[in-house]
């Protein structure tokens, strides 16, 4: 029997096409007719169960570059996703206590932003277009920024891995359970 | 993320494979037909001698592309209204093409010797529409080459299957030898992989290998519309626009042309 030459064809074709086709940060769209039934799979609110940036906890890295270097003590960190047809709120919500020069204190940081998303193959992209976030220090507003559509759109890596749903931006790495926590 | 054609400036777009049956004019009568529908100008080029474009829109009894080459040959320069079928739809003019035997009444040597004219025509045309978009012929002779030249980006329509995907190989290695010709820059700008279906490992495996791809790709469903909306002499956007179809066709118009 004739040995099946395609498969061997199509690789060969393909490592071709990989040096040749242009990278201009397009990304593979499935048609609607299937992507519905994907979209699906997203629907409804996901809580972040383990968030990683480089390896390191989020809340750590948070600290690192929200607190300029400052401890946060007795961290706790909540984000929740909430998928809906045509747009996603994401919902983040970090506290704990920091030293001030006047003395210990709570602090808490809260961002809640709605994001219109596109579901392509393995990828989700991405666009903020409207929220606010709200940093308080013993309880008292300390700083509060409303922001719009910038335009910018990002993509994020994403699979389900079992009942978990993963995004991975880059270093940023989250794994997302259905439900509330 | 990419950006759209119109951001880039760029109005002058040609549907390309060398393999035949992708859906290259089918791709154009609804991409042309659905930017015509959101009040943009555009202008269609049946480039193909098979004139299939012509024959969906009505080409009438008028000059054709192949006269215009005949024209520009000539070292006339032609009234362009004499070649154009005026509003086949709304906002959305043709220049048709209806010389089956073209390759034969016009050799190689001529449609190289014409195509700088051609694609200062299609230049000055720019003008007067926001689009114009190109059906090209499924081959890779000296037609191809010149409808290739005088665009300024390309879009190509494949098929889940290896002879289409060579095809693409093809014009690829086209666009970069007509970009040296033509002394601008073409873009290869997005793919379109027609006739898609789910769960058909085939399929299944070309998403995969082309996943990987950071170029803009989209799917056209299997749709009985398409087919049945042609042979009407139909647009997807008359027969069937809430279809998959419809809705593959409207998110190309919005993210590879508009937005």
């Amino acid at each position: 029997m004739a040995k099946n030459r395609i498969p061997d064809e199509r690789d060969r074709l393909v490592a071709s096409l990989a040096a040749s086709l242009p990278n201009s940060g397009g990304d593979y769209q499935v048609s609607s007719a299937f992507s519905s039934s994907a979209r699906r799979r997203f629907l409804g609110v996901w809580t972040v169960v383990e968030h990683t940036v480089d390896g390191q906890a989020f809340v750590e890295s948070f600290a690192a570059s929200a607190l300029h270097g400052a401890t946060l003590m007795e961290p706790s960190y909540s984000a929740t996703y909430d998928f809906r047809e045509a747009i996603c709120v994401k919902r983040v919500l970090v506290s704990g206590l920091i030293d001030l020069e006047d003395g210990r204190t709570e602090y808490s940081y809260r961002m809640s932003v709605a994001i219109s998303w596109e579901l392509g193959r393995g990828s989700l992209t991405v666009r903020p277009e409207l929220g606010y976030q709200t940093t308080s220090l013993g309880g008292k507003p300390a700083a509060v920024k409303e922001f719009g559509s910038s335009g910018e759109k990002n993509r994020i890596r994403c699979r389900f891995d079992g009942e978990f749903l993963i995004l991975e931006e880059a270093q940023d790495v989250k794994r997302l359970k259905r439900g509330i926590e | 993320m990419s950006e759209s054609l119109k951001s880039l400036g760029l109005g002058i777009v040609a549907v390309a494979n060398q393999k035949g049956g992708v859906g290259k004019t089918t791709t154009v009568i609804e991409i042309a037909s659905g930017l015509a529908r959101t009040g943009e100008k555009v202008l269609v080029v049946d480039g193909d001698p098979q004139g299939n474009l012509s024959l969906f829109f009505g080409a009438g009894e008028g000059h054709d592309f192949g006269d215009l080459l005949g024209a520009l040959l000539s070292g006339d320069v032609p009234n362009i209204e004499d070649f154009l079928v005026r509003r086949v739809r709304k906002g959305l003019d043709l220049l048709p093409g209806k010389h089956r035997l073209l390759r034969r009444e016009r050799s190689e040597e001529d449609m190289l010797k014409v195509a700088p004219a051609f694609a200062d025509l299609l230049l000055g045309l720019k003008k007067r529409y926001d689009w114009i978009l190109i059906d090209c012929s499924p081959s890779n002779g000296a037609l191809e080459r010149l409808l290739v030249r005088a665009c300024e980006a390309v879009i190509v329509p494949l098929e889940f299957q290896l002879f289409s995907v060579a095809g693409l190989q093809s014009i690829l290695d086209d666009v970069v030898a007509c970009t040296a010709e033509a002394g601008h820059g073409i873009r290869v700008h997005a793919l379109i992989f027609t006739k898609a279906e789910n769960r058909v490992a085939r399929v299944e495996s070309y998403r995969e290998v082309f996943s990987a791809f950071r170029i803009p790709i989209f799917e056209i469903c299997k749709s009985e519309y398409i087919p049945r909306s042609l042979e009407r002499s139909r647009t997807i956007w008359e027969s069937g626009p809430s279809s998959f179809a419809a809705r593959d066709y409207t998110k190309i118009i919005e993210k590879v042309f508009l937005e």
